[in-house]
């Protein structure tokens, strides 16, 4: 074990990635139930964006019950520490629609591609620093690329502008070693220029497992969400993001990492809890 | 009375599959091809194919004792933008393949009768000639409230220029939608698959209409509109009927069609899956035939 483990920041996507299982049904009530329990959790990064990202109401992904605007506004007044994040893929969001969230208080674009189309995003990235925004490069469904290959799409989005780029294993087709490996060579390529992130989903049961041991190679941001808001439905983009909360200390063992992971505990609980009560206003409300 | 002559600036791929398209045609005579780059291979084949080729830019062009009718530009829109108000004081119509948008956007079928004497006139985007048509088949037979359009195209197909700005792309094809295809509010969304083998170019229409709506007036309308836009883009198809669903839940009360085309290339000098390209070339094509036929003294037109 290193002398001082790294630390960890966790990205909570469940009122983003989530939204899919949700038909992009969510309220501002239960946003706010969910931001202020993740908040109160000490979860540092909330993403909320409609699932397809900034953009994506639509007859192809399905439409809002909520204007995302609206919904991320909300966000950030709930919110007392924790940065709101919003999601952009070119092509179906544009910088006008990051302009329209940073102006309602989102502080993070993440930036999303397909892992061999980084090229597209350099003109988001641009725009999200210009804005201020910290910024994050999305290499979606990264098992159809090589590790080195990923790790030179991962550069054209350093070059353009990303503090962070994340392993996005959109299908969870990676298995083990896979993760591992693309984690790997995304540090070596811009280790010494940006953090490197991974998002896992829980096809194949191993999100988890993929996650400690893209820990293990280096990332220093990991995405989870709340299990059944990824399981229930299945509808969208993949239907199983991996449940963050299972990633607890005991799993990864790292001193360093146990508090960010002791929080998830307890934001897994405050989430499922806040859904519950509004879920329950709502259908109290007729709604 | 002869061709309406023309040059094509820009002798890249697009200027370069333009100039095989144009010299089919009984309407329009290329005469120049011109670039910036003496080692251009666009300007080389243009040579060999009788064509008086130049590196010498638009000063080489405006420089010819016999200037064109008709200018294709194919560089890009910051080129047009300077070039534009150049052709036009000195007479040259120009037809602009590029996102300037420096004249009205123009789609052949739905709405060049209406700037048949405009000095300027844009192509629009490729997802926006393939589309648009299908929009206003339906807008021209019912109300539609909002249209999107989803333009999935090989990877290879889309070059540096769309790829650093594609929220041009996004933002110019929805604003067609609703100044040339009809709809109240419009929305495109464009999709780069690297799929191997390169896919051909799908794209996806989604109208919300009235649920009282004639289904049978508007799959009428929509395959008559198909026949159109396939006499100059012979691979242009539905993949399907029209599909109409009736009100979801969250469609505010709106019937919806959906329309699934594909867009084969003419395999001229870019590749048959490449259709997104060729429907530009074709159209733009399309567009000079038009142009140079309607300023021909009535007696003589065909």
């Amino acid at each position: 074990m290193n002398p001082r483990a790294r630390d960890l920041r966790i990205t909570d996507s469940t009122l983003r990635d989530g939204s899919h299982a949700m038909r992009h049904r969510f309220t501002e009530d239960q946003v706010r139930a969910v931001v202020h329990a993740l908040d109160g959790a000490g979860v540092e990064v909330i993403e909320v964006s409609h699932g397809d990202g900034l953009g994506g109401a639509s007859f192809n992904y399905g439409f809002s019950a909520v204007d995302e605007i609206a919904l991320i506004r909300a966000a950030v007044a709930e919110a007392s520490a924790a940065k709101i994040a919003v999601l952009l893929l070119p092509g179906v969001g544009t910088v006008d629609d990051l302009r329209d969230a940073h102006a309602a208080g989102a502080s993070v674009a993440r930036i999303a591609t397909h892992c061999t189309e980084a090229d597209v995003s350099v003109q988001h990235f641009g725009a999200a620093r210009d804005l201020g925004m910290e910024t994050v490069g999305f290499l979606m469904l990264s098992h159809r690329l090589d590790p080195a290959g990923l790790a030179r799409q991962a550069r054209i989005m350093v070059d353009a502008g990303a503090e962070c780029v994340y392993v996005v294993d959109s299908a969870g087709a990676l298995v083990l070693s896979d993760a591992q490996a693309r984690v790997q060579a995304l540090v070596g390529e811009i280790g010494s220029q940006a953090q490197v992130g991974f998002h896992g989903h829980q096809n194949l049961s191993l999100g988890v497992a993929n996650s400690v041991l893209a820990y293990q190679a280096g990332a220093t941001q990991i995405d989870g969400a709340r299990h059944r808001q990824r399981a229930r439905r299945g509808r969208g983009g993949g239907a199983a993001d991996h449940p963050a909360a299972a990633l607890d200390g005991q799993v990864l063992g790292g001193a360093g990492v146990r508090r960010g992971l002791l929080l998830l505990l307890a934001a897994r609980a405050a989430r499922g809890a806040a859904l519950r009560r509004a879920r329950a206003r709502d259908l109290a409300a007729g709604r | 009375m002869g061709r309406a002559t023309a040059a094509i600036v820009g002798p890249g791929n697009i200027g370069t599959d333009l100039l095989a398209k144009l010299q089919r045609s009984e309407h329009v005579e290329v005469r120049y091809m011109v670039g910036v780059d003496p080692s251009s291979d666009g300007l080389r084949r243009a040579a060999e194919r009788g064509v008086e080729a130049s590196a010498g830019g638009v000063d080489w062009l405006l420089d010819r004792d016999e200037l064109p009718d008709l200018v294709f530009e194919a560089t890009s829109a910051r080129a047009h933008l300077a070039h534009a108000p150049r052709y036009a004081e000195a007479g040259i119509r120009a037809v602009d393949l590029t996102p300037a948008a420096f004249g009205p956007l123009v789609c052949p079928p739905v709405n060049l009768h209406e700037h048949l004497s405009a000095p300027n006139v844009n192509m629009i985007t490729c997802g926006g000639q393939a589309t648009i048509p299908m929009v206003a088949a339906v807008s021209s037979v019912t109300p539609v409230r909002y249209a999107e359009i989803v333009a999935s195209i090989a990877s290879k197909s889309a070059g540096p220029g769309t790829r650093a700005n594609i929220d041009e792309f996004t933002t110019t094809t929805a604003r067609a939608i609703e100044r040339v295809g009809g709809s109240q509010r419009g929305k495109a969304v464009i999709i780069l698959n690297p799929v191997e083998p390169p896919m051909i170019m799908r794209d996806t229409v989604f109208c919300a209409i009235s649920p009282d709506a004639s289904q049978d007036a508007i799959t009428a309308s929509v395959h008559a509109m198909v026949a159109e836009v396939a006499r100059y883009v012979p691979g242009y198809r539905l993949r399907a009927d029209p599909q109409f669903d009736p009100p979801a839940d969250d469609w505010s009360g709106w019937a919806r069609v959906a329309l699934f085309l594909e867009v084969q290339g003419n395999g001229d000098y870019l590749p048959e899956w490449a259709g997104n390209l060729d429907i530009m070339t074709a159209a733009a094509a399309r567009v000079g035939e038009l142009l140079a036929v309607a300023s021909l003294p009535a007696g003589v037109r065909a």
